[in-house]
Parts: structure tokens; sequence; C-alpha cells
């Protein structure tokens, strides 16, 4: 146990990103994908080429840097105000917040939505670029260090130390890396087998409302989990574990919802009886 | 910096299973049992569980093992006892707290759908995990092993923390603990009714039996390698976890099919 808690510490320090992983990426992918009707994983697994969505669960990063993709780098975060309502682009471009101008995750899927709506449009590619778009972008919008509250103090500057460890850690980090792996060692398809157990009616409560509604929720609840964090708290190997039993439960709760709400945007899109998932 | 997170992540995972008959060794006999549920037994798991599968809750007990509601059952992890057949005050014999845990379970749950939710749902969790430990060889007569210490790649290491999941590591560490279950889960139908018949005090001699053989493996320098003990020991891991998982499917269906 202290070779995992040390591992933990390293990985830690040394990321300093705020992004799910890669592993939860493909987790969220795998529920939406075990999620989607026969008609839009058909279209889909056509439109990737015999792919599925899966494969290009961390698309996006991968291709940040290349100049066809380098307008995404913006399409990861989304800035929210006190009321927990998403900053349109306009608001956010005037925001002083730091991060929050280039806050357009929202504005992002939504661009990618409309693309696909009118795909005829489209050349292959284009439907292909803005399926892998929506896949990244979902995984985002259900990532709590993602959200930029104009209120509170960024995930960033709410750090923690750990006993054995010189550095001190941010909490956004540990979301990433840690808020599931410190507990579950998942492969892609046991995310599936352990997360994609809802009800119906319980899918149809997670995927109500707009798009807009969902982020708008989701705000509430990253709130709460942002204060589970005290910023300057000390932990040992007994007491992280213990604080970690609070977190497991909501981070696989966060995952299991991008899943399926992930499916219902692409339900909503690729078939045509699937029930309609609106922006706002 | 994505090669040294990449790099760290793989090291993760190794770790992590270096420390698991607590995580993906009770994950892989959580997995295997569940492929042995009845569908009625799987159902009335699961409404007590939250919905969820019996997997997610493989290693719950070590997680809340310090926390205080439940520091009780610290102890009934592994054999600290110093001898094999330990005895109550008035000297009549007595199995492991693991055993002992498990059969109290199994009787209190005969009716258990007059007791309170929480309660099932708790037992539901410790016998997912104790089943697992009262198989694992190091958790047998622990204070004989603790102090043992193995060379492994050029590193020392604990004997206990070797068995408890390095073994399985170095000899499939790309398999989900999913997939290693299904590896596992061979046995025909009458081999899987023979590991069954028995109860918990024969399981558990059982396991004393396997405890020394494994540790009769062991090289004399406790230098080990793949060549003088991982690829023999694997056997013993795969046969330990496997005959876990099927016993522990045939507890929960006696409990829950009905």
């Amino acid at each position: 146990m202290k070779q995992f808690f040390a591992i933990i510490i390293t990985l830690l320090v040394a990321h300093n990103a705020s992004a799910w992983s890669g592993a939860i990426h493909s987790g969220i992918a795998a529920i939406a994908d075990a999620n989607l009707t026969a008609d839009a994983k058909s279209a889909i697994d056509e439109a990737l080429e015999g792919h599925s969505i899966i494969y290009y669960a961390h698309w996006m990063d991968d291709v940040a840097d290349s100049e066809t993709h380098k307008h995404t780098k913006s399409w990861h975060n989304v800035a929210i105000t006190p009321k927990n309502v998403p900053l349109s682009a306009k608001k956010a471009a005037k925001s002083k917040v730091k991060g929050a101008s280039n806050a357009l995750a929202l504005e992002g899927l939504v661009t990618a939505i409309n693309a696909l709506t009118n795909r005829s449009a489209l050349t292959t590619q284009q439907v292909a670029d803005n399926i892998r778009y929506i896949v990244s972008i979902v995984c985002d919008l259900h990532c709590p260090p993602h959200y930029i509250f104009t209120d509170t103090p960024a995930w960033s500057d709410v750090t923690y130390t750990l006993a054995g460890n010189k550095h001190t850690l941010k909490y956004s980090a540990f979301w990433e890396y840690s808020a599931i792996r410190h507990t579950f060692i998942w492969k892609t398809q046991e995310f599936v087998h352990q997360l994609s157990r809802k009800s119906p009616e319980q899918v149809a409560a997670l995927t109500a409302g707009s798009i807009t509604d969902w982020v708008s929720r989701n705000a509430e609840q990253y709130r709460v989990v942002l204060g589970m964090m005290e910023s300057g708290a000390h932990f040992n190997e007994r007491t992280f574990r213990l604080w970690n039993n609070k977190i497991y439960p909501i981070s696989t709760e966060i995952v299991a919802t991008a899943g399926y709400r992930l499916a219902a945007i692409l339900n909503s899109l690729f078939d045509e009886k699937a029930p309609r998932v609106k922006t706002k | 910096m994505k090669r040294v997170i990449f790099a760290l992540l793989f090291a993760l995972i190794a770790a992590s299973s270096a420390v698991a008959w607590d995580s993906r060794g009770h994950s892989t006999v959580a997995y295997l049992a569940e492929r042995h549920l009845t569908p009625r037994a799987k159902a009335n798991i699961e409404r007590y569980i939250n919905g969820k599968s019996i997997v997610y809750y493989a290693s719950w007990m070590d997680y809340n093992r310090t926390d205080p509601p439940f520091d009780v059952t610290n102890d009934w992890h592994v054999d600290y006892w110093t001898d094999k057949q330990r005895t109550d005050s008035e000297g009549n014999p007595q199995p492991p707290l693991s055993v002992s845990q498990i059969k109290r379970i199994v009787a209190e749950m005969g009716d258990f759908r007059t007791m309170p939710d929480s309660l099932v749902n708790i037992n539901i969790k410790y016998l997912v995990h104790l089943v697992g430990d009262m198989h694992c060889p190091v958790h047998i007569d622990f204070p004989r092993f603790r102090p043992v210490r193995v060379t492994v790649d050029g590193k020392t290491t604990k004997y206990h923390a070797m068995w408890d999941g390095m073994i399985v590591s170095k000899k499939h560490k790309e398999l989900s603990a999913m997939q290693f279950a299904r590896e596992l889960d061979k046995f025909s139908t009458e081999q899987i009714a023979t590991t069954q018949q028995g109860t918990p005090d024969d399981w558990y001699a059982e396991t004393v039996r396997e405890a020394d053989k494994a540790f009769k493996l062991l090289p004399e320098d406790k230098i080990v390698t793949y060549d003088n003990y991982f690829n023999k020991a694997i056997e013993i891991v795969e046969e330990r976890l496997t005959v876990a998982g099927y016993r522990l499917a045939v507890i929960l269906n006696s409990i829950f099919d009905k």
C-alpha cells in the first residue's frame, strides 16, 4: 500500500494539467458506446471508418497542436456564474477571471452538434471530426476542474500535501488521475460493467433538460466537490484513504452520467427515433 | 511529459496490483463469483447494494478498515495468531476471524428479508471480501510470514506483498480483473460442484496446506525469479482465486436465491 501511495504522489506531482486522464475518457466513451442505439452505433462506426468512439476518446487532446484543430484549444473548460449559469462566449471574453475567456467548451459542443445536425453539407472528414469533438468535450464537461467558477478560487489554487512528500499538490490534478484510480484500477470495459447499470428511468432523469441545463446541474454539484478539499489540508496515508472514500462514489457517478449523456447526444444526432437533445 | 505520465501510470498499475488480493485479486474473485450467481440471487443482492455489481465492493473492507465505524473489522482480514490452532478462553479451538465472521454472517442472513437493508448491505460487502481473504495463503499464519523478505529484480520486498499481487502482476499484468476471471473460470460443472462442497472450516484447512506449499517453493536464498518461483507460484495463485470465486458464489446463492 505504501508503494501505491508513493506512486500516486509522484503522479500528482508530475502532472499539472486538468483534464480526465485518457483512461477515464475511454471509460466514458465505452459507457456511451454501450448505450448507443443500433442505428446510431452503425452510422457512427461507419463515419469513423470502422472504429468505435472509444478509439477516439481522447483524440481532441492528441491533435490540439495541429493547424487543423488548434481552434479546439479553448473547447475544454466552461466558465460559470455564481448562479451556476454558463457564461456566454461574449461575456466570457470580457471576464477578468483567469482562464474564463478561453473557457468555450459549451460553445464548441454546440458548434459540433449544429454541424452534425446539418451534416449533408459536411465532408466525411468533417463528420468524423465533429463526432470526435463531441466525445472529448462531453468528457471534459463532466470533469469538475474544467469548471471555472467566477466567484471562487481556481481549482489549481486549492492545494494539499501528503505525508512523505515535500511537494504541494493541486486538487485539480487529483481529480484527473486519482479520484477514481486511487480506488479502482478498471480497464475500459470494466467501466461499462461497473457503471452502465442505470434503469431507463434513471437514465431519463440524468438526460432530462438541455445540454445547458446539464452544465448548470454539473456546476452545482462540482461547487460542492470543490469545497470538499480544504486548501492547505495535510493528509497521511490513512486520512487520504478515508477522504477518498467520500470522493470515489461521486467520481464514479459523474463518469456514469457523462457516458449516458454522451450516448443521448449521439443517439439524438444519428437515430431519428431517439429522443432529441436540445442545446438550450 | 506524456512519456513520464505514461511510465508512472504503468508503474501505478503494477503497484496497485502489488497491493492486491485487495484490488485486482479481490475483484477477480468477485467477477468470477458474479458469473456463477443465479439470476435471482444476483437481482436480490444488487437490490441491497444500490444496483452496483458485487465487484464494486470487492475491496470496500480494505478501504474502510481504519474508518472508526468499521475499525473493529481491521483484524478480520488476516490470521494474526501465532499458533495454527487457536483457542478461546476456555481452551476451545477457534477458527481465524475471517472464517468465524463468514460463518456468523451466513447464519444471520438465513432470512435476510427480515433484516434492516443497511445490515444486509454491509454483510454482502463483508462476505465478498472475506471469502477472498481466507483463500489467500499469506493471510494464513500471518506472523510466520510477516518477517520474511524476498528479492525480486534486485529489490527486497515483503513476502506478503509479493503474494498479495505481485505474482499476478508479473505473470498477467496486461489482464483486467474481469478478463482474468474469465480466463480462470474453466472448471467443469462437476469440478465446480466438488470445489463448492465442504464448510468454511474445511476451506480454511485447505488454505493452510496451500500456504505451506507456497512457502516451501521459496528458494533458500530468497532470490525470486520467474524460473525458480513465479512460474510455479502462479498456479497456486490462480487456483486460490478460482476456488474462492466459486465458493463465494455458492455462499451468496445459498443466501439470496430464494
